[in-house]
């Protein structure tokens, strides 16, 4: 179940609003203070890779839902590449950041959208 | 740095009645090139954004100290300057609204950050936000103004402890490289303490608490620095 959902331009001025959703419900699912600083800056990364593949025209679209003591973010935005690169050589330092927050990541391409399925938990 | 003497001695004629306007701004020069070092001192953080602005800041510190040192006095002009840079950058950091934060976000910041170390000291754990929330007197949208600010303020107050925490790292400690390679001169810029919290949460994959209690700092004030470091790394790729 979708807690928040949001559709915003595929610009970066739209991130504080990202950020801000993403404490919010991170602070739902109850997370602790680092696992919710994580929460959106996982958010934050997803929607930066986002804009790094999507139409610039286009719009992100974003899912987030809390679960006790985990934030599940579900993005997409209509791709502009029919293929996706290798992500760890695209992304170098992103890459790194946003798999070291997540205790799940999935970026993948499905009838022509980049989606990103991640997960941020709290320390157990 | 000039030596004290050497700057005396410019001050001197720098007031004497003789001195030609292009040979005043030539002193005036010499002394603030000479205190860049001390300048730069002052300013610890590195924001590539503001960090030139900041030295800009530190150098009306040092034509304020000029301007107002007393020859006769038994102080140095560096411990003077030293004083009109940091009350310039003071003033500049409380002032400028890019780190503004009301009174009452302070308080509430205060008030998490003390909530969030008890809790620490007692259960050994990071608080859950309801466990820290059932601590603190204060509404939910509060502790989430509060928390936004922390991370919005880049620069912590000179008189902030973080600040002045000196790790020991040498420049091979953590492998920042392959995939940081595109911002290594970002990198490279950041204060040793910096790189090393990049490299324990990053390289090592410690969590912000951890890195709290191994540095002796509060995770809300790792999580403001991380904010910024990773804030500077994204500016360096967004310049390239």
């Amino acid at each position: 179940m979708t807690d928040v959902s949001l559709c915003v331009p595929n610009e970066p001025e739209y991130l504080r609003v990202i950020r801000q959703i993403a404490m919010v419900v991170g602070a739902k699912a109850d997370l602790t203070l680092d696992a919710l600083d994580e929460g959106q800056l996982a958010s934050d990364e997803a929607a930066n890779i986002l804009m790094k593949f999507a139409q610039p025209d286009d719009s992100l679209y974003f899912d987030w839902e809390a679960q006790p003591g985990a934030l599940h973010l579900r993005a997409r935005a209509r791709c502009l590449l029919s293929e996706l690169p290798d992500l760890p050589e695209t992304l170098e330092y992103a890459w790194v950041i946003i798999s070291a927050i997540t205790s799940n990541l999935d970026i993948f391409l499905q009838n022509g959208e980049v989606h990103v399925n991640l997960t941020v938990e709290s320390a157990m | 740095m000039l030596s004290a003497g050497a700057v005396n001695d410019l001050i001197l004629e720098l007031r004497s009645p003789d001195v030609t306007t292009s040979r005043a701004e030539a002193i005036k020069s010499e002394i603030i090139e000479g205190h860049q070092g001390l300048i730069r001192h002052f300013i610890r953080l590195r924001d590539p954004q503001i960090y030139e602005d900041l030295v800009q800041i530190g150098t009306i510190g040092v034509l304020t100290a000029i301007e107002k040192f007393d020859l006769d006095r038994n102080v140095s002009f560096g411990t003077f300057a030293g004083e009109q840079i940091k009350g310039e950058l003071s003033h500049f950091l409380r002032d400028d609204g890019t780190i503004r934060i009301s009174r009452s976000v302070k308080s509430n910041l205060s008030d998490i950050r003390a909530a969030q170390d008890t809790f620490v000291a007692q259960n050994n754990a990071q608080p859950s936000f309801t466990e820290l929330e059932s601590c603190l007197n204060l509404k939910r949208s509060e502790i989430f103004n509060a928390l936004q600010a922390n991370q919005s303020t880049h620069f912590a107050s000179l008189n902030d402890p973080d600040i002045h925490i000196d790790v020991a790292i040498t420049q091979n400690e953590y492998d920042f490289i392959d995939e940081w390679e595109s911002v290594r001169p970002a990198i490279d810029l950041l204060t040793p303490l910096d790189r090393k919290i990049l490299g324990m949460r990053f390289i090592e994959q410690k969590k912000q608490g951890e890195i709290a209690k191994e540095l002796g700092m509060n995770q809300m004030a790792i999580s403001r620095r991380l904010t910024s470091i990773l804030e500077q790394l994204r500016h360096e790729v967004n310049t390239e």
